[in-house]
């Protein structure tokens, strides 16, 4: 960790970090772990959460972008190697999504299907950077054995193949082992100034707690912006003009449905001619996506029910089912693509471009600009490389050699299950979230056997892992737990493990109790919100009852007259090699009576 | 002469309304669809929305004492006997819900434990036991740091105490649990590892002045009087989740007292009423049948007993905005009264008349991401829509009552109010 290189061609300087990266998403997190790993001493600012932004709302897929074949050929080339790194040190986190792209009939249709034919075979050359599978022509009739639920006049289709992947939890895994490699994460605490010499060079960055309201300054010899859309202002607070880091934020929006809808994910043509798709993720089918200029407040992103709309009726053009199907969220986030300007939307590029303020009159001070989850890690590696120059280190990368937490060893989900009495779809789940760290929540429960008790049933998420990620993966809040373990986003809307998972964040953090209930109810009332832009008939009234249950619980009002910075994170710098847990408070009670444990006495003698 | 009246719901309204129309010798057919929001009740009786009372009480600095209830709502509930109702001018009673949380109400279904009754200073024990949901540590801890419990001294700490008896009883269902309870031989099992867990503790001079155990004592009736009478110091329930045992001890109350009145309830689902020289004729699917009365009395609920109907038409396949559908929100049968919503909460009382609804704006509905759920005082459009009304009159021979009113709290003992007015309304 400390083996930092002398920076030959700057003078040393007696700095408290060398490196400050603005943004937790998959490029700040992901620069944060290069950069540590690469000896620098790093510390990353994040306003809101790690992956609050685009990050953690895409469409969960590192695909090869086919779509940008035709305009960017490099983007897809660098897309699908990176995504075959990515599935090497993180094999975990990915799982596979077949595609099928019917196509309509219309004027040409049979040109058409051939010339698509011939754009996938030009795509099956990428395909093994990413270890997938080659197209295949099909017939109408084999496409509905496939998926008997498409609909509408179609002459054929192809099929090809992607990967899927929780962006949260990638971005999660790499702020965590840049912490593991020395670096410390500040959450829920905001940038306001980056301070400059006078000749122009980075010296430190001021930082407020936005929970606290503390303030602090922190010496820096370089200041990545990696703050996705929020870029611009990002380089304002360095002096520079907005438009030296400009992006041209896209926003975009998803459907989640609650179970699978389909097997394959399925292209849809929107009416004005986008190309969309369903996909089925994890336990969801997922319908996306939405790419709109977006000029509103970055914090406040939310999808509305134009977008909503606009969706599903693609959608059911061909999958009609859709329209029957429950909506249980929407996630909305803005993309940082490259400026330009006059171009739709679709037709922007989606490379990335490392942005050297020193041509901008201020050295150590660097934008990442576009980019896509799929090459993250490329992205970050170029952005580090550039800081291994200014800094003179010679330390290569190893980020794509090198196994993300969790990814260096594969478990067998099925027998964890079967040697820890778990059942197997929460073993199933806690493995992909956590890969080889599952034996650490499974360490827990063997000490303390009541942390299996399921806190989310829908998941399912057990308490072991809720206290997990609260003291190693620097979750603050309910909402927090939420983003890296799904917790509550299942069908029944966190109406039964809100309040719960509130009391263990609590009891985690030694916040009050009553802290715990309000983290909750700003959980629910956000992830309700969300879900409201898609409800359907039967929906609607279950949303009632939601509302009614919620008021009888918790009381709704409460909630509202709460102060939304009240309920934000105390704590603003976790490490989490120096967190300890805190202690658990002692139980007042003695243990009474004969029985000495009551549980078990209680099944030996059952007569049942 | 007999007058006949027709009764759409068997919910807590309906319920009112038929009991009010017996008494007066009425005849009642009773339209019953299925379970609604009484059947989910949490088991908390309330006049005023509890947390507009809540506001209230903090506004003028100190509890709020109950209101007076009229003679014909304390004989109704007198004659269901599911409920513990506070004395007028008696403090309100205080209840726990699942998440910890401690709120005041106008009464409660008599498993419920009142935290008014325990002795001020007092301990409240907490059983731990291995069920799912049921952290007893964590209960203790939030309900300790509650300003209502601590303004009355509470401690509340959880203690090991024997109440599971069989080997399954840490997975089965909360219904499935109370119903063991009503058995009286558990009881006597329970109130005797209850009585041990009060010697121990006084034996050690410790305090127990109250058990509060988790949504299980009962499901065909409330069990806990019986249980604090054989331990000698208050023990009761938390409020049921949605589906807990609370609805289906309503639901046991309800279809004895329907016995006793001699309603017989007609299972199936209202689906069209029509005015025909003076009378009201109303079909019932499935078969079709006819029940023709004097009066109709709407009973249905809001959203939550699905007698409101939220219709986008937007989801419909063909694309073409259906006839039936005009408009988004409308009634689960046809009949001819109008739809209006409240825009405010707490004020509904002698505030804002309700708004009357028509035809949208937008074929695609109304912008539920930004109106669903409520905001500040502004109530939800989930919520706040229902049937306008004049009084309880929505159209000739057509009266309303409960959750399916506009501009009306909806809570049980409005509910109940407001089935009685009904009632009497359609005799006059």
């Amino acid at each position: 960790m400390s083996s930092r290189s002398a920076k030959s061609s700057r003078e040393p300087r007696d700095t408290d970090v060398d490196v400050v990266v603005i943004g937790g998403g998959v490029n700040g997190s992901g620069v944060a772990r290069d950069a540590a790993m690469r000896g620098m001493r790093v510390a990353l600012f994040e306003r809101n959460d790690l992956a609050f932004g685009a990050s953690g709302n895409s469409s969960g897929m590192i695909h090869g972008g086919v779509r940008y074949l035709e305009t960017d050929p490099s983007v897809t080339e660098a897309s699908c190697r990176d995504s075959g790194h990515i599935q090497s040190i993180a094999p975990h986190l990915l799982f596979r999504i077949p595609f099928i792209f019917p196509v309509e009939n219309r004027r040409y249709a049979n040109v058409l299907f051939t010339l698509i034919d011939a754009y996938f075979e030009a795509y099956d050359r990428y395909q093994p950077l990413k270890h997938g599978k080659k197209h295949a022509r099909l017939t109408p009739e084999e496409l509905k054995h496939l998926e008997p639920g498409l609909r509408g006049d179609i002459v054929g289709g192809v099929s090809f193949d992607e990967w899927g992947i929780d962006g949260a939890r990638l971005c999660v895994a790499n702020a965590v082992d840049a912490v593991e490699h020395g670096a410390r994460v500040f959450l829920g605490t905001t940038v306001e100034k980056i301070e400059r010499d006078e000749d122009g060079a980075v010296v430190a960055v001021r930082y407020r707690d936005l929970h606290t309201g503390d303030g602090g300054r922190l010496t820096t010899a370089a200041v990545v912006n990696a703050s996705g859309a929020w870029a611009p202002i990002t380089a304002a607070l360095g002096g520079l003009a907005p438009k030296k880091a400009r992006v041209r934020p896209g926003k975009g929006i998803h459907i989640q449905y609650d179970r699978r809808l389909t097997n394959y994910a399925i292209s849809a043509r929107t009416i004005d001619g986008r190309q969309i798709f369903i996909e089925p993720w994890q336990n969801m089918s997922v319908i996306g996506t939405t790419d709109d200029d977006f000029y509103g407040d970055l914090d406040q992103v939310v999808a509305n029910g134009e977008e909503v709309r606009y969706l599903t009726q693609a959608i059911a053009r061909v999958f009609p089912a859709i329209l029957q199907a429950r909506a249980i969220g929407t996630t909305a986030g803005v993309r940082p693509t490259l400026y330009r300007y006059g171009p739709t939307e679709d037709a922007l590029s989606r490379d990335h471009e490392v942005v050297d303020h020193a041509k901008h009159g201020a050295s150590g001070l660097y934008s990442m600009l576009g980019g896509k989850l799929a090459s993250y890690r490329l992205f970050s590696e170029a952005m580090t490389d550039e800081l291994c120059r200014f800094f003179g280190n010679d330390a290569r990368c190893r980020t794509h050699k090198s196994p993300l937490p969790g990814g260096d060893a594969i478990v067998d989900p099925f027998a964890l299950a079967q040697q820890n009495e778990l059942d197997a779809v929460t073993s199933r789940r806690l493995v992909y979230r956590h890969g080889s760290r599952s034996e650490r929540i499974i360490d827990r429960i063997r000490r303390h056997p009541k942390e299996a008790a399921l806190v989310c049933p829908c998941e399912p998420v057990m308490e072991a892992e809720v206290r997990h990620v609260v003291r190693h993966e620097m979750a603050r809040t309910v909402n927090d737990v939420a983003r890296r373990t799904r917790l509550g986003l299942g069908s029944c809307g966190g109406m039964r493990c809100a309040a719960r998972c509130g009391q263990i964040v609590a009891e985690e953090r030694g916040l009050s109790p009553r802290d715990g209930v309000a983290q909750a109810l700003t959980f629910l009332h956000r992830h309700a919100q969300s879900r409201s832009a898609a409800l359907g008939p039967e929906q609607a009234r279950q949303e009632a009852l939601g509302i009614a249950a919620m008021r009888s619980e918790l009381g709704v009002r409460s909630l509202m007259d709460a102060d939304p910075r009240e309920l934000a994170a105390r704590r603003s710098s976790v490490s989490v090699a120096e967190q300890a847990p805190p202690s658990r408070p002692s139980s007042p009670d003695l243990e009474p009576l004969s029985v000495k444990s009551p549980a078990v006495e209680e099944r030996e003698q059952s007569p049942t | 002469m007999i007058a006949t009246v027709t009764i759409i719901g068997g919910g807590i309204a309906g319920l009112a309304a038929a009991w009010g129309a017996t008494q007066r010798g009425d005849k009642v057919n009773l339209v019953d669809g299925g379970a609604g929001a009484s059947a989910l009740t949490s088991g908390a009786v309330d006049e005023t929305p509890w947390d507009t009372l809540l506001a209230a009480s903090m506004q003028l600095g100190e509890p709020i004492r109950a209101a007076e209830l009229p003679e014909e709502v304390l004989g109704f509930s007198a004659a269901l006997g599911l409920w513990h109702l506070v004395p007028a001018e008696g403090e309100m009673a205080l209840v726990v819900s699942g998440a910890g949380v401690v709120r005041p109400a106008r009464g409660h279904d008599r498993a419920i434990l009142d935290l008014a009754r325990v002795p001020i200073g007092g301990t409240v024990i907490v059983p731990r036991l291995e069920r799912a949901g049921w952290d007893a540590d964590s209960m203790a801890r939030t309900l300790s740091s509650d300003p209502r419990a601590r303004d009355r001294g509470l401690t509340f700490e959880a203690s090991s105490v024997t109440a599971l008896r069989f080997a399954d009883e840490w997975r089965i269902g909360d219904v499935d649990l109370a119903a063991r309870h009503d058995e009286e031989a558990r009881r006597v099992w329970l109130s005797e590892q209850l009585t041990q867990t009060l010697r121990f503790k006084r034996s050690r001079h410790r305090k127990a002045d109250a058990f509060l155990m988790g949504p299980w004592l009962g499901a065909a009736a409330p069990q806990a009087e019986d249980l604090s009478a054989r331990v000698g110091v208050p023990v009761g329930e938390v409020l049921s989740p949605v589906g807990g045992p609370a609805g289906s001890r309503f639901v046991a109350a309800r279809d004895a007292l329907l016995a006793r009145c001699e309603v017989k309830p007609v299972r199936g689902k209202a689906v069209e009423l029509q005015s025909e020289h003076g009378r009201v004729v109303l079909r019932v699917e499935p078969g079709g049948q006819l029940i023709a009365a004097d009066r109709t009395l709407l009973a249905i609920g809001g959203l939550i007993g699905g007698g409101l109907v939220y219709g986008p038409p937007y989801r419909h396949e063909d694309d073409v905005p259906p006839s039936r559908q005009p408009i988004p929100f409308r009634l689960s049968l046809s009949a001819g009264v109008q739809l209006a919503t409240c825009e405010k909460t707490g004020v509904a009382w002698n505030g804002p008349a309700p708004r009357r609804m028509g035809v949208v704006g937008s074929r695609h509905g109304p912008e539920l991401d930004t109106t669903a759920w409520p905001h500040g005082d502004v109530m939800g459009g989930l919520e706040s829509v229902g049937i306008a009304c004049d009084g309880v009159w929505a159209a000739p021979g057509i009266t309303v009552a409960g959750d399916a009113r506009a501009g009306r709290p909806r809570t049980v003992l409005e509910a109940v109010r407001s089935g009685l007015a009904a009632a009497e309304a359609s005799v006059s």
